[in-house]
């Protein structure tokens, strides 16, 4: 991900964070993956709370989100506006419409009320469980 | 906790360890129904990010803290004593717990713009199913299936729940009641045509939280 694109990542994470209905947002891709992020995050390579995930290819753009939603409220609507809000959002940054789409999931109607929230990269002991579970991050990281 | 229980001499096991489930360990983003069980009985403390930033994760803890509130702790010292009596159900019941969080099928929700792609995994309808059973009193849900083409907008589907009755209630009150609980949040939180809704009560449990 370019550095354009990983604020614009870090933008549309908050902001989906921000808005009514939403309870959380996950990593986008699988969350092995995701460690490996995290990982690299704490060498500075990448920052943390890019849950958005955003593909460039050609001139299309995929901007892919997956969210935690609170059953107080139906969760169409939920998802309707928050699909709203980061089409609007890349639109208002210069993107075309015609060439662009944006996948929004619900991956938990959640009762409790409690956030999901980014990988704290100052819990030593989360980025050790991280790199322990992930499948060849060790190698990664050593990479460094 | 009633007055049985409370007699029962301190086991070696953990209030809410868990028996060996017979699904593999490997899709609940690199955690274990153990390890969720414990994070549990810290009463999630100290804060685990990678479980808490975890769908799958947050999913079976969810069923998990509603089993635990429909007497698992009863359950489990049941079990001690008597390992082989109540480990096939306690088993059973976490099978399906973490069977249902595989992300599973896309559940799509209209919107004008096509440029929009908007879902629900098949595991949050099914978390949510379970979770109106589980709420509704003198019941813990067993499995959930979503029969039929739930990825087509408009396709009739067919769901088929299987569920614990607690011993003393009427099993076509019951059934009724959970049929329309299932119904009023799939109407709620997604856009699928449910055409039937067949429950299954499939075991009876005491209060005390055995299974029969």
């Amino acid at each position: 991900m370019t550095d354009d694109d990983a604020a614009l990542s870090r933008s549309l994470t908050a902001a989906i964070r921000a808005t009514e209905g939403v309870t959380g947002v996950f990593p986008a891709q699988p969350l092995l993956e995701a460690a490996a992020d995290v990982i690299a995050a704490r060498l500075a390579l990448r920052l943390p709370d890019e849950l958005v995930d955003i593909d460039r290819a050609d001139s299309f753009t995929t901007v892919t989100a997956h969210i935690s939603t609170s059953a107080s409220l139906p969760a169409p609507e939920t998802l309707r506006r928050v699909g709203e809000l980061v089409r609007g959002t890349l639109v208002g940054a210069g993107a075309d419409a015609a060439e662009l789409a944006v996948n929004v999931k619900i991956r938990l109607i959640d009762d409790s009320g409690s956030s999901a929230p980014a990988p704290d990269l100052e819990d030593d002991d989360f980025i050790e469980r991280a790199r322990r579970r992930s499948t060849g991050v060790e190698g990664i990281s050593a990479s460094y | 906790m009633n007055s049985e229980d409370s007699v029962l001499p301190p086991t070696s096991v953990p209030p809410t360890s868990v028996p060996p489930t017979s699904v593999p360990d490997d899709d609940l983003d690199g955690h274990t129904m153990q390890e969720l069980s414990d994070y549990l009985d810290r009463e999630r403390t100290p804060f685990d990010a990678s479980i808490e930033s975890s769908a799958a994760c947050r999913l079976a803890l969810a069923g998990m803290t509603r089993l635990q509130e429909l007497s698992w702790t009863a359950m489990t010292r049941q079990s001690a004593l008597d390992p082989h009596r109540d480990d096939a159900w306690i088993t059973g019941l976490l099978d399906t717990i973490k069977a249902e969080v595989v992300a599973g099928r896309d559940v799509p929700i209209s919107h004008p713009d096509p440029t929009l792609r908007l879902a629900l995994t098949e595991a949050a309808v099914r978390g949510m199913v379970r979770r109106a059973g589980d709420t509704l009193g003198g019941v813990i849900m067993g499995r959930c299936t979503l029969d039929g083409d739930i990825t087509t907008p408009g396709e009739p589907i067919r769901v088929e729940v299987t569920a614990s009755l607690r011993y003393g209630l009427g099993a076509g009150d019951a059934a009724d009641q959970l049929r329309e609980r299932i119904a009023s949040a799939l109407h709620r939180h997604t856009e699928l045509v449910v055409d039937t809704i067949d429950v299954t009560i499939d075991d009876i449990y005491l209060e005390d939280g055995s299974g029969s």
